[in-house]
């Protein structure tokens, strides 16, 4: 290896280690001038690369952070999103007729209410009439048993004296 | 796939409402009494309340009276069937033994019975261990014989759990003036 070639060697290395300045570039390309005619492009690029890292990582505000993350990654999520329209028209339909045929609900006013406690009132009032009914037979069945026994206890007695 | 799904809940909730109505039909204290209205025509008197208003008015009577309250809140269904008879009762008579025998064959306990000519009368529970949770009653009057008194026929089926000693207090203390 000669001193030449030596020389620009150590120029590329202080290139790839970011140690390079613009009498290295020169002299980089004046060096590669003769073995490859892409050396301008190649010294361009490194120095352009080079140039770049420099710049070093920018903190985005976090404004424009949240909406890149929120940017799908590209994976599909229309089958959560159906779901949940299919469940919540759903549910809604549910609370609609849920809403409109429970009685609970305000729509039973009061006129409805004091017509079932009028119902309820007649059927207790029948019940009390069918109660009244067989009470009435139950006494007049045993008023009628205990006569019997005491007219015949009696008269039996009166018998058996004569 | 929307739509379907949509209408598969409608339909769901109809059924479910529909169940909450019928529920009591599948309870042991309700009496499916047959045909009436083939027997007797138009009822005079039809009453027909559901648990779910019975609830809701046994709440509202909570606030006047608590232990009313619960008497109706534990009822899931009170039905009259009041109908009025012709010159011949001889059928109406007959419907009670047939409702009768069907009451006999599903264990009800026989209350009481009133056998008449012209007036038959049976009381029947259904017992749950410890708690009656059905009550029959079936009145067939036809010793009318004047305006004021007419022949009729009274089928009353109480579903729920029923105290026959608060049922009388409830009739009291409702305090509606009923003309029957």
């Amino acid at each position: 290896m000669n001193e030449e070639q030596e020389s620009w060697q150590q120029v590329v290395n202080r290139l790839a280690k970011e140690r390079h300045s613009s009498a290295d570039a020169v002299f980089l390309k004046r060096s590669l001038a003769d073995v490859d005619e892409s050396a301008d492009d190649l010294i361009n690029a490194l120095q352009f690369q080079s140039g770049l890292e420099n710049i070093g990582l920018v903190q985005a505000p976090s404004s424009l952070h949240k909406k890149l993350v929120s940017i799908p990654n590209g994976k599909k999520r229309q089958p959560v999103v159906k779901w949940t329209a299919s469940l919540s028209a759903a549910a809604a339909v549910f609370l609609m007729i849920f809403i409109g045929i429970s009685p609970n609900s305000s729509q039973l006013s009061d006129e409805e209410i004091n017509k079932a406690r009028r119902d309820l009132a007649t059927a207790l009032k029948y019940l009390h009439f069918a109660n009244n009914r067989t009470r009435n037979h139950v006494e007049k069945i045993i008023d009628e048993n205990v006569n019997n026994t005491l007219i015949n206890g009696i008269f039996g007695k009166s018998q058996d004296k004569t | 796939m929307k739509i379907l799904i949509s209408l598969l809940i409608v339909f769901m909730t109809f059924s479910v409402t529909a169940k909450d109505r019928e529920d009591y039909k599948s309870s042991p204290g309700f009496v499916e009494f047959g045909n009436l209205e083939g027997v007797y025509g138009e009822p005079k008197v039809e009453i027909n309340l559901g648990g779910t208003i019975l609830s809701l008015v046994g709440k509202i009577s909570k606030h006047e009276d608590p232990e009313l309250g619960d008497v109706i809140r534990n009822l899931d269904q009170v039905r009259v069937l009041v109908y009025e008879l012709d010159d011949s009762a001889t059928d109406a008579l007959n419907q009670v033994d047939t409702i009768t025998a069907t009451l006999k064959s599903k264990q009800w306990l026989p209350i009481v019975s009133v056998n008449e000519e012209l007036e038959k009368v049976r009381v029947y529970m259904h017992q749950n261990g410890d708690i009656v949770d059905g009550m029959v009653v079936m009145v067939v009057d036809a010793t009318a014989n004047n305006k004021k008194k007419r022949k009729e026929a009274v089928f009353i089926n109480i579903v729920g759990e029923i105290n026959p000693e608060q049922l009388s207090q409830l009739t009291d203390s409702l305090d509606i003036d009923v003309n029957i």
